[in-house]
């Protein structure tokens, strides 16, 4: 299983591909909505994209919206990773084509239930 | 920046068990705050100086509409302002969501417990509250942060009552 982390924070990029990483998912990390985008254009889709709401050039609601526009990422799994934990931001996640939401700070385990719910690990 | 620089497809590699802790540097120090403490970090952020603010408060950061009040870490520790840019550890404590400006945020960093060990009873008084112990690290010590001690109102009773 692949993914793809979009963050403009180095630091969070390696720590969700650690957690990730435990659970034997290949990683690949873009620095922003542009690069992620960019990227996923030139090596074709992941089975999931993780995805920072707040950065710059391209944010990751901006993101979300412009990879549910092109069929050839369909059954990619969105997950919109941010501190708005308002239910309209979530609200507007979820339209724009996120499959779920995760609010930091998590851990492991957090994120392992949002992977499960959305079908890509076992419960 | 270009795709190719930003992106690389990393192989697998198998953790060890044990507590995830950001690593941060503050002049020669390596501090430690626990990863799930941590909401967000900001690179680079452009800080708004307070007059007559207390010796600890770094500036006034705009975060996502809000003000922030950002604490400096070099000033708690009576360290010369940063040469270059720093980075922002956005945390929520009692009173709201408060930043602390660190020189730069590192890796992530697997620490046992078998490895923590308290403040030294030689401490200096003001890096004994500020300090949760150590992590004993093969390449040195990761000084421990609890960001609650580092709250600007918590601050503000801590050095009033010193």
């Amino acid at each position: 299983m692949r993914a793809l982390i979009v963050d403009d924070s180095g630091f969070i990029r390696d720590y969700v591909r650690s957690l990730l990483e435990q659970i034997g998912v290949m990683c690949a990390g873009a620095m922003n909505g542009r690069d992620g985008l960019d990227h996923l254009h030139e090596a074709g889709a992941y089975d999931m994209l993780l995805v920072d709401w707040n950065m710059p050039v391209m944010n990751g609601l901006e993101m979300v919206k412009a990879v549910r526009q092109d069929r050839r990422f369909d059954a990619m799994k969105i997950l919109m990773v941010t501190t708005e934990a308002e239910n309209n931001f979530i609200e507007a996640a979820l339209n724009a084509g996120a499959d779920e939401y995760l609010v930091k700070p998590f851990d492991a385990k957090g994120l392992e239930n949002k992977l499960q719910m959305v079908g890509l690990v076992d419960g | 920046m270009p795709v190719a620089a930003s992106v690389a497809l990393e192989t697998i590699t198998q953790t060890e068990t044990g507590i995830e802790m950001c690593s941060v540097r503050v002049g020669e120090t390596l501090f430690g705050i626990p990863v799930m403490s941590i909401l967000e970090i900001l690179g680079a952020p452009a800080t708004h100086s307070v007059p007559l603010a207390p010796f600890y408060i770094g500036g006034l950061v705009h975060y996502r509409g809000e003000v922030l009040t950002a604490v400096s870490m070099r000033r708690l520790l009576e360290l010369p302002p940063a040469s270059g840019v720093q980075d922002i550890l956005v945390f929520e404590g009692a009173g709201g969501y408060f930043g602390l400006l660190v020189d730069a945020v590192s890796e992530v960093l697997m620490v046992s417990p078998a490895d923590y060990e308290q403040n030294p009873s030689t401490l200096h008084d003001r890096k004994k509250v500020l300090f949760a112990g150590a992590y004993k690290l093969k390449s040195g010590l990761l000084v421990m942060l609890d960001p609650d001690r580092l709250e600007p109102m918590q601050l503000s009773a801590t050095f009033s009552a010193h």
